[in-house]
């Protein structure tokens, strides 16, 4: 833990502003995340999300903007070790994040050999330890990712993650690739984790259900920006933005009318003329990837 | 109502036996056993000429496989001759890999300017025969082993280059070398401990294709007088050698070595394409 | 099931369908007695997680059967019987009575031809005129609520988002005027504010036309909020037909009580999801007698010993011998 007095941020974002080309996928995003804090970025396809997360994790650098670890920038070059010590990420695809050839013990250990060098029966003693501590045994250890199911994957990814005692865990739909009967497992893993270990997490998903139940925060992004940023509870009861409403008429309940988004939608977009930020429907034309 | 749609597909049930690929197997083990035992199971020294026994048939007694016209004993010379035929080609593959697996990951890894650059250039080799470029750097620096292999290697790189370059780049997009980024490990890391060993059964297959071409390029320089000289001899000298032989009706001089070099080159390639089909196999899987 | 009587107006009815793959010697059974029926006009959902044979159930309407499968049972869909029908009768029967919608969008058309040659292909392979198949696909554009549908008919598939190609692909499956729509997870690769328009584009098209639509699923909250009928799947079996209404509200076998509880919900209060022990199991994979006994917490012996056989629940059908046992 930090030595300071006051507990300070474990991580700021500051004005965090992505450009490809002429394209903007993330604009003046900012937040601050407490250790053992809980924040989730929603939003749908393209409106920056995932390009904000992988900003965080150093796989993106941000046009401008600044992110604060700990106390200290985490800029590139020789940082990345720290960097790496101190915020972790899980992929969405959990098979696709390891190596097809390797072990999953041989994949969990991988990291603690870079951060940790030591004696190699201290460090297969914390690998079966660590996956103990999702629920792996060590047959799953020994198996290949492909032999596992998607839960045991995801579960693999978590330990080998945790591996480097992380203080912000990036959740990059994490659980959405899921079935429910699975993904609530992993759901209440999370949370456990968290309260055991004080890990704060950057919950990213669009699934607004799931991420109720795993945040206390909650940034709204669209086309970039943040159009809303405030207490989850409160944010999915009481909506100020009309984006933000429209994302929670759209999430099928009983009584429900799929014709209602629609509206919705037209609402916003009377909203938007005053201000053509983008010059063509967003609609026809296919959008990048964020 | 029940409707038994296995007929359609029954044959892919029935295991096929691969004998085809262990005689291709058990040939090259022969063929690098002959090499490596020449001293030990030749009846006769590679050079040593017994003229009262020129042209003798095969089965003359001491010399199973016949005598050329000057009397050396074929069987001698043919696994003697082993040795210089499979190392050669070897050397070729090995040093083609090399830059290949060089060239093809700086590419993939830097992208952009970088992969246009060394692509481009893997094109232009590529393009240019390689026996051709072989024959002109013999002609600069003189006949040899030497001389051959590199330029044969330079002509192969593109072949491994470019695979390589490929599967690194498609192998990059998955997720997991974005994982390994970000639990810190270097691009350089990433790349040889995780990517390498990724395609390295593309590698292998390619190289051992590589192999039988590079042999019957090699042989083809040797038989044109521009590869070993005497008293060295490979398959594709002692062709050369004997060709004359042919006429005179003692063809088993050429015959010999150059079943030698079809039968490898065969096995070589049932070999490279059943490693080749395995990967297919496997990608299906997963 | 006893809740699917036959109806003459019914667009699919599945009778026993049964489907085992792999050599006769050691089979691989997939769907063990799968009885559904839809209505016209109907929207009946089929709902389940990975390897219920959800997707495989649909795709046996339209004589869509994995290669090397041995299939039994009865399946009439539009009043055809699929099983054992021959090549021209299938194609007979999907190029004018049912059209199924995937779930990639990208996938269901081809990449290199423009919008309007996929829109027109199936009308004209029915001998429909050039001009008048046009005219057609320009209608139906319109209708799946393409702006500039003129426009649209010349692009290539890549200009489209993934939300605008699914409502191609839509028109697409439209355009022969179908008795019955196969969607298969057709808004799962979408956005909620995108799934919400598609699945309001269904829904009048169903209402006008009285097209019925089987619409296969893994979300629970979608499946009660707009289908009629509900069929819950559990490796290879049907394990609960209920209403949508009384899919959440009152779920009776203890699968879909499972599934209910470990759905995360966005209002109520903020209960935790409960877990479900395991992992979603495949029909092979699964035990004797009740295949989701090994994960329920009322199992006893008597659950092992045979598949419990479908009895009344209130206004459910439920295959299991102490439905609503379990808390929810």
């Amino acid at each position: 833990m930090s030595g300071g007095d006051a507990i300070r941020p474990v991580l700021t974002a500051t004005a965090l502003t992505k450009r490809f080309g002429s394209f903007t996928a993330v604009e003046d995003v900012g937040f601050t995340l407490m250790p053992g804090a809980s924040l989730g970025i929603v939003g749908e396809s393209g409106s920056g999300k995932t390009t904000t997360a992988r900003i965080l994790v150093g796989l993106e650098r941000p046009t401008s903007g600044t992110v604060v670890l700990d106390g200290e920038p985490a800029a590139g070059g020789g940082a990345r070790r720290r960097r790496a010590r101190l915020i972790q990420m899980i992929f969405q695809d959990p098979y696709g994040s390891f190596d097809p050839r390797q072990s999953v013990a041989r994949s969990v250990e991988e990291p603690l050999r870079l951060h940790f060098p030591g004696p190699a029966a201290d460090r297969h003693r914390r690998v079966a330890e660590l996956l103990d501590r999702v629920g792996l045994g060590p047959r799953e250890g020994a198996a290949l990712p492909r032999d596992l199911s998607g839960g045991q994957r995801q579960r693999a990814a978590i330990a080998r993650a945790l591996a480097v005692e992380p203080r912000v865990l990036v959740l990059d739909e994490a659980v959405a690739a899921l079935d429910v009967s699975v993904q609530a497992q992993i759901l209440a893993l999370l949370e456990e984790l968290r309260r055991d270990t004080g890990t704060a997490y950057v919950f990213v998903g669009h699934d607004l259900a799931v991420v109720r139940h795993v945040t206390d925060e909650v940034l709204v992004m669209r086309r970039g920006r943040v159009v809303e940023h405030g207490d989850t509870e409160r944010v999915l009861r009481d909506p100020h933005h009309p984006y933000t409403r429209l994302l929670l008429d759209s999430v099928p309940s009983p009584g429900w009318d799929p014709g209602r988004p629609a509206r919705d939608r037209r609402a916003l977009d009377a909203l938007d003329t005053p201000t053509p930020t983008t010059g063509h429907g967003e609609d026809q034309c296919r959008s990048s990837n964020g | 109502m029940t409707v038994d749609l296995t007929a359609v597909r029954g044959r892919s049930f029935r295991a096929r036996r691969p004998w085809g690929l262990w005689a291709a197997v058990a040939f090259l083990a022969a063929a690098a056993l002959a090499g490596l035992c020449a001293p030990l199971v030749a009846p006769q020294a590679p050079g040593a000429t017994d003229l009262m026994n020129s042209l003798a048939p095969p089965g003359t007694p001491g010399h199973p496989l016949g005598t050329d016209s000057t009397g050396r004993d074929v069987l001698s010379r043919v696994l003697y001759g082993a040795r210089l035929s499979l190392l050669a080609p070897l050397g070729v593959v090995l040093l083609a890999s090399l830059l290949g697996i060089t060239l093809g990951l700086t590419a993939a890894r830097l992208g952009g300017w970088a992969d246009i650059v060394v692509s481009r250039g893997m094109d232009v080799v590529f393009a240019f025969p390689g026996l051709l470029l072989a024959m002109l750097v013999v002609a600069v620096f003189g006949p040899g082993v030497v001389a051959p292999v590199c330029a044969l290697a330079v002509s192969y790189t593109p072949f491994i280059g470019r695979l390589v370059r490929n599967a690194a780049v498609q192998e990059g997009a998955r997720p997991y070398p974005e994982a390994y980024r970000v639990m810190g490990f270097g691009g350089l890391w990433v790349t040889v401990r995780h990517l390498l060993p990724n395609i390295a059964p593309m590698l292998i297959a390619q190289g051992t294709l590589s192999f039988g071409y590079a042999l019957v390029d090699l042989a083809a320089l040797s038989y044109l007088g521009l590869g070993v000289r005497p008293p060295a001899a490979d398959w594709g000298s002692m062709i050369s050698q004997s060709q004359s032989a042919i006429l005179q009706g003692a063809p088993w001089g050429a015959l010999v070595p150059g079943l030698a070099v079809l039968g490898t080159v065969v096995s070589l390639i049932v070999v490279g394409g059943h490693i080749g089909g395995s990967i297919v196999k496997k990608g299906e899987r997963t | 099931m006893s809740a699917a009587e036959h109806g003459p107006d019914d667009v699919l009815t599945v009778r026993g369908l049964r489907m085992e793959a792999g050599p006769p010697g050691s089979p691989v059974p997939l769907l063990d007695g799968v009885d559904l029926r839809v209505g016209r006009g109907e929207t009946v959902g089929l709902v389940g997680e990975s390897g219920s044979g959800k997707s495989l159930t649909a795709r046996a309407a339209l004589g869509l059967f994995p290669a090397g499968a041995r299939v039994s049972g009865a399946v009439t869909a539009a009043g055809t019987e699929v099983i054992g029908a021959d090549r021209a009768a299938l194609r007979g029967l999907r190029r004018h009575r049912v059209s199924m919608v995937f779930q990639d969008p990208r996938a269901a058309v081809n990449p290199v031809r423009r919008v309007g040659d996929h829109l027109t292909e199936a009308l004209r392979a029915r001998g429909v005129p050039r001009r008048e198949a046009r005219d057609r696909a320009l209608d139906l554009l319109e209708r799946v609520g393409i702006r500039d549908p003129r426009t649209a008919v010349r692009r290539f598939p890549h200009e489209f988002s993934g939300g605008m190609l699914q409502r191609v692909v839509i028109a697409g499956a439209l355009s022969t005027g179908p008795d019955l729509i196969l969607a298969d997870e057709p808004t799962t690769a979408l956005d909620v504010t995108t799934q919400a328009e598609v699945i309001a584009l269904l829904d009048s098209l169903r209402r006008e036309r009285g097209t019925g639509m089987l619409f296969v699923t893994h979300d629970l909250d979608l499946a009660a909020a707009i289908c009629d009928r509900v069929h819950v799947m559990y490796a290879g079996r049907i394990v609960e037909e209920t209403t949508g209404a009384e899919l959440l509200s009152a779920p009776a076998h203890p699968y879909t009580r499972a599934l209910v509880a470990a759905s995360p919900s966005l209002h109520g209060d903020r209960g935790a999801p409960v877990p479900v022990a395991g992992r979603p199991r495949s029909l092979a994979e699964a035990p004797s007698g009740c295949s989701f006994r090994d994960r329920c917490p009322a199992a006893d012996d008597a659950c092992a010993a045979a598949v419990p056989a479908v009895r009344r629940h209130g206004g459910a059908a439920v295959a299991c011998l102490r439905p609503a046992a379990v808390a929810l």
